[in-house]
């Protein structure tokens, strides 16, 4: 097939066509999102897969994704090798924690699996994820409060990343809370931290902005906030709950830190660390200035 | 981390009074106004050259005014170290009790909707939200200022913020208020009045918050 003849005035036209059909889409096409945006999975529970020692007056939980809404979804738990039955839980919406109290103490020494369903979500039409948890129950109910001593340390950094929901970039100031030692008679693996904002703008009582489980020995907690937050003089603190509700006494500890607005200065960071190409030039020149002035020296003496 | 500095980077800090002859130094001579006042001590600073600034990592009691002196101390409880006298602990930075811990055994206070206040340096904490600004993935109507006025923001993944407006094409019931009035109160009422959850860049409610957002917002905010 034989292309129509255009008019030169058409050429210049056509190859702006793709960056108009191009612009054209950024301004009216449906954004980009990603599936995992907003998705109201399961995100941790507590006790975690494989607990043992578990207190036999637990409470157990399951953090969902805050997209997440509870609509009356089966919570199945299971007596291993005695019986399976739905029990009631309650959901914290602040939180996004399904929490359910066995029925009966749990049977020291008995493994139990607990099946946490799968949510819907607040403005999403697709299911989260779900879990299936098994552990075993210890010999006790859960006496006394956990042992933590707080927060020990805190490091900050900003982080731009392409953010699922906006497919734009985001930025955050991220902050790596060291965490003290921690002990709790349920097992630490089934502890909760709770994460407190205590000080920085627009702060007027500590604000609980992090509920997570308790990371492993010698991790630290990574948590982050927006510029609107994290400007300035901040400070955090944090608590440590057990599966029956008790804190440590943590609260007190503060661990502050001072950040500043981007840029930073960086002045001598940039500096590259090997030699510069300049210098790298300059030796060049000078050997090359070298060999020149020998052979010269050679000519003369010949 | 920003934190982190090689030696390097603390002898450039160290000359820092002859600012710009370190900028340049440094490869840098564009040394801002913000970025000089980075550089300058603070009262809490320390000694320049050690990063005390921007590495101010500090215990409570460090950041804390002086209190008066007969008030009771954070290690004696009341009347001070040397002659505590027990008292019922109370959520106030103190150990009242004088165990030797502050603020212990004290039990957290239920809040509405789950979640519960705890006693967190010295005050009792904010109930826990679900989100802070947002539901992650809910969208607002926002407006912009050229060809349309009507644009959507998608709150992020985090719930922390909301992400950039992105024109589109407005609903039918509200093309005559953006074709008339443009960006404007008009246009926010119309975006309201079509069952919609918009940014209330005009401050529609009178109560100094533009950042807000009123209408159909019920998937969209946090409480």
């Amino acid at each position: 097939m034989t292309p129509a003849p255009r008019s030169p005035r058409a050429a210049p036209l056509r190859a702006l066509a793709p960056l108009a059909a191009a612009a054209a889409l950024c301004a009216f096409g449906p954004s980009a999102r990603a599936d995992e945006c907003g998705r109201p999975d399961l995100l941790e529970t507590m006790p975690p897969d494989g607990a043992t020692d578990v207190p036999t007056d637990a409470r157990l939980q399951a953090r969902y994704a805050a997209t997440a809404e509870y609509l009356g979804e089966e919570v199945v738990l299971e007596h291993v090798g005695v019986d399976e039955r739905a029990v009631d839980p309650i959901f914290d919406v602040n939180e996004g924690l399904l929490v359910v109290s066995p029925p009966e103490a749990l049977v020291p020494g008995d493994e139990y699996v607990i099946r946490w369903p799968r949510l819907r979500g607040l403005g999403t039409a697709t299911l989260g994820r779900s879990a299936d948890v098994r552990f075993v129950a210890g010999a006790l109910a859960d006496a006394t409060a956990p042992e933590f001593a707080g927060l020990s340390s805190v490091e900050w950094d900003l982080d731009r990343s392409r953010d699922e929901c906006t497919d734009s970039l985001q930025a955050r100031y991220v902050f790596d809370l060291g965490l003290s030692p921690a002990s709790d008679d349920g097992g630490r693996g089934s502890l909760t931290l709770v994460v407190f904002q205590t000080r920085g703008p627009g702060i007027t009582a500590p604000e609980p902005f992090a509920v997570r489980r308790f990371p492993a020995p010698g991790k630290p907690l990574r948590v982050e906030r927006t510029e609107r937050d994290a400007i300035g003089e901040v400070c955090f603190a944090a608590v440590a709950r057990d599966l029956v509700g008790r804190t440590s006494a943590s609260g007190s500890v503060e661990r502050c830190t001072r950040t500043v607005r981007p840029p930073f200065f960086e002045g001598c960071s940039a500096a590259p660390r090997g030699p510069r190409p300049g210098a790298l030039v300059s030796l060049v020149l000078a050997g090359v200035a070298a060999l020149s002035v020998g052979r010269r020296r050679s000519r003369a003496a010949r | 981390m920003a934190r982190h500095r090689t030696p390097l980077q603390h002898a450039c800090r160290a000359v820092i009074p002859l600012a710009i002859v370190a900028a340049g130094a440094c490869g840098r001579t564009d040394l801002g106004p913000w970025e000089l006042a980075e550089l300058e001590p603070s009262a809490d600073a320390g000694t320049l050259g050690e990063d005390a600034a921007a590495d101010a990592t500090l215990p409570v009691a460090d950041a804390t005014p002086d209190a008066p002196a007969d008030a009771p101390s954070p290690e004696g409880g009341a009347g001070g170290s040397s002659g505590c006298t027990p008292a019922p602990e109370e959520c106030n930075g103190l150990d009242d009790d004088c165990n030797g811990v502050v603020d212990d055994g004290l039990p957290a206070e239920p809040c509405p909707g789950g979640g519960a206040r705890y006693c967190v340096a010295g005050r009792l904490s904010e109930c826990p939200k679900r989100c802070e600004v947002c539901i992650p993935g809910s969208e607002r109507v926002c407006q912009v200022a050229y060809c349309l006025y009507w644009g959507v923001q998608t709150c992020s993944a985090d719930g922390r913020s909301f992400g950039v407006c992105r024109e589109q094409s407005p609903p039918a019931q509200c093309k005559q208020a953006a074709k008339t009035h443009e960006r404007s109160a008009e246009l926010e009422q119309c975006c309201i009045d079509a069952g919609y959850c918009c940014r209330d860049e005009y401050d529609l409610d009178r109560d100094g918050d533009k950042s807000e957002h009123l209408g159909a917002c019920e998937a969209v905010t946090c409480e």
